[in-house]
């Protein structure tokens, strides 16, 4: 997956607690031709977008501390991550969860399990419109 | 509580009464003689020789002797009364009197009584105003009025400020005086009877409203926990089988498409037993919107390929680009058709085909989806109860199957949940069909399968309001006013824009006694859209709100009438869909 302006790949920022899934997500969206990095809390989520203004973040809900809706409503009420597209990855089905991460500014919205085909096709989707705008 | 009213404890502050009744001149024996028996049965010893037993006088199951308080300012009408009651209740009843007001209400302060008889003109004040204030508020014992002479509306004032009964002193006797009391007493037992079998069903109620959330929140917290891992699982296998990390052998690689197979299930079981307990407890979320069954199945093709390729047979999908949208949750339908797709596999020999398809006949408001196979197929005895729970077959048909059991049931549930019907077609040997439709995506005929489903889906009632608004802007605007209305709702409920762009259709599963709020609720949502977007507040309506009472047949009429008229009056356009 190549930016085509700059030929270098778009940067995706990873942020998850459970670090077996995140060893498994840098694999499967390094593989995909990402470049991927992750943290595993939200604080850290939010420094390291504000510093490296990643071209999209895959985001889970449920961390301790500082939980992904929060995350959101950080990035989104700051002007320079205001507009980075979050992919959220979660476990929580309740359509309520769904729809306030929604509501918080989530550009995406994906259950655990999810289909690594599915994962990659949102992700590359979500970038793609990004950069229209 | 086969006793008399539920009694307090005795309190110690009874000690006091004979001092205060010594104090008080008219208590002075009146009842019984010049000198001793009353005073003498208000000393606390002889108290203790009130016991409960079965009344032959009152034929109650009451505490005796009975101990009543006259609040009389008239000496005569006392002594009557009193006459009165000894005729009838003999030494079961000790009567004690009280002059006036003040006397009354150290009385109340330092004893206990069963009832209170109460002179309605005391010392020239209405009996009414302190026996408001004294007896009922501290006592909570039953009083009865007796009044001078029949006086207009004096019955209903007293019976409002909670008389137990009202009598005229002109018409009293002993018998009439007698039954009064009887049924005072027995109505205020009845009455604190229920008050606490009320309260025993109220903590009874809360108490399992409490276990009920528990376990709720429980089965949700399971399925989450059991999804977290899951997800490594089946993304580390998911690595291995794609080489994303090296090189496999045949053997290798199928290892690791059984972990994802299998992963799969109980993914898929987590799911049955969170959607199980989500209809059960008739929490089940739907979120109806416009949808295509190939957008649906889309979603879920990666999954029923390897389901198929699993089970060594041909999954063949046949959905044309040309069907109309449906009104449906994707995503409860897309957990239909993958129940279905499953089952199908599992029923079907290896190198059997199963087949996905979708049609809508000419002139049909519904899409109807299919899944058929050309396996072992069912017995009619199987048939029967296939879609009820932890129905799983029996023999070797039942050993096929996986899971719960739950698979077929849940299927139904959601069908219906989405104003859809699920049926099966089967012949042994030759195979079996599922198949469920769905509304197309067209107000009124979403509309009326709303109404013909709300007896289904909820005991409340309908409600329908139409939404006008005048200049909805952008289509963000209407997306954005299609948010705010479900946000207000249940999200079981029907938010329609109607094809002409300026009509919402809502309707809602509400009790009748909330629709007006509700609707209120709505205008200001619309209005404060509408103001943000516009900047104008006379933009938004709301109109023809109608409740469904009892008949769907009715409140239907009312809605095709609504919505006709508005459409010829303001939107030729509309009026032309609608035709």
């Amino acid at each position: 997956m190549m930016n085509d302006a700059a030929r270098k790949p778009y940067r995706v920022l990873i942020v998850d607690d459970d670090r077996d899934l995140v060893r498994a997500l840098i694999v499967r969206v390094s593989t995909s031709g990402f470049d991927a990095s992750a943290v595993h809390d939200g604080r850290a989520a939010i420094s390291t977008a504000r510093a490296t203004l990643p071209d999209a973040i895959v985001l889970d809900l449920r961390m301790p501390g500082m939980s992904g809706f929060d995350v959101l409503g950080e990035l989104r009420g700051d002007e320079t991550t205001a507009r980075i597209p979050v992919l959220v990855l979660s476990a929580n089905i309740a359509e309520r969860a769904r729809a306030m991460a929604l509501d918080l500014g989530a550009t995406s919205y994906m259950l655990k399990p999810f289909h690594a085909n599915t994962l990659i096709a949102s992700l590359t989707a979500i970038i793609d419109a990004g950069a229209q705008k | 509580m086969s006793e008399f009213g539920l009694r307090r404890a005795p309190s110690p502050r009874k000690k006091h009464v004979t001092r205060a009744l010594e104090t008080r001149q008219p208590f002075k024996d009146e009842a019984t003689g010049s000198s001793g028996p009353e005073a003498e049965s208000l000393k606390p010893e002889s108290r203790s020789v009130r016991t409960t037993a079965r009344s032959k006088v009152t034929d109650m199951d009451i505490r005796t002797p009975l101990k009543i308080l006259y609040v009389e300012d008239n000496k005569g009408d006392y002594v009557l009364v009193r006459e009165h009651i000894r005729e009838y209740f003999g030494s079961e009843c000790l009567l004690e009197w009280a002059a006036n007001g003040p006397d009354a209400i150290e009385a109340i302060r330092t004893s206990e009584y069963d009832l209170f008889l109460v002179d309605y003109q005391l010392a020239g004040t209405s009996g009414l105003d302190w026996v408001r204030e004294a007896v009922v508020s501290a006592a909570g014992s039953p009083w009865i009025l007796l009044t001078g002479s029949i006086q207009p509306d004096v019955d209903l004032q007293a019976l409002e400020a909670g008389a137990a009964d009202y009598l005229s002193k002109d018409e009293l006797s002993a018998s009439l005086l007698a039954r009064s009391i009887r049924y005072s007493l027995m109505r205020q037992r009845n009455l604190v009877a229920e008050r606490t079998l009320n309260e025993v069903l109220e903590r009874s109620n809360a108490e399992l409203k409490r276990l009920y959330r528990t376990a709720h929140q429980f089965v949700d917290n399971v399925s989450h926990e059991f999804r977290t891992p899951l997800t490594v699982i089946n993304e580390f296998a998911s690595i291995l089988s794609d080489e994303l990390v090296g090189p496999l052998n045949t053997e290798q690689k199928n290892f690791a498409n059984t972990i994802m197979n299998r992963v799969e299930d109980l993914s898929v079981m987590v799911d049955d037993m969170l959607d199980m307990s989500k209809i059960e407890a008739g929490m089940l979320s739907v979120t109806r919107r416009k949808a295509s069954a190939r957008s649906i199945v889309d979603k879920i093709i990666h999954t029923l390929d390897r389901k198929a390729k699993s089970s060594g047979v041909t999954l063949d999908i046949d959905i044309p680009q040309s069907l109309p949208d449906v009104f449906c949750d994707p995503e409860n339908i897309g957990r239909v058709i993958m129940n279905l797709v499953v089952n199908a596999c599992k029923f079907s020999s290896e190198g059997g085909c199963v087949k996905l398809w979708a049609e809508n006949k000419p002139g049909s408001s519904e899409v109807r989806i299919g899944v058929s196979d050309n396996g072992r197929g069912i017995s009619a005895d199987h048939i029967e109860g296939i879609f009820d729970r932890f129905n799983q077959g029996d023999g070797e048909q039942g050993a096929l199957r996986q899971g719960f059991g739950l698979g077929l049931n849940i299927a139904r549930e959601l069908v219906k949940a989405n104003f859809g019907l699920i049926s099966v077609e089967s012949r042994p040997g030759k195979g079996s069909t599922f198949a469920f439709t769905l509304p197309v995506m067209e107000p009124l005929s979403i509309g009326r399968k709303f109404l013909e489903f709300v007896p289904q889906l909820s005991p409340h009632s309908g409600l329908v309001c139409l939404i006008r608004v005048l200049d909805p802007g952008s289509g963000e605007a209407t997306a954005q006013m299609e948010r705010g209305l479900y946000a207000q709702l249940r999200q079981s409920d029907v938010v329609l824009p109607l094809p002409s762009g300026g009509w919402v259709i809502c309707a809602a599963l509400v009790e009748q006694k909330d629709a007006e709020a509700i609707v209120a609720r709505l205008r200001a949502v619309l209005r404060g859209l509408v103001s943000a977007q516009e900047g104008d507040k006379s933009s938004v309506e709301c109109i023809g709100v109608a409740a469904l009472d009892r008949n769907p047949e009715d409140f239907l009429e009312l809605l095709d009438d609504e919505i006709r008229k508005r459409a010829t009056q303001d939107s030729p356009a509309l009026a032309l869909a609608l035709a």
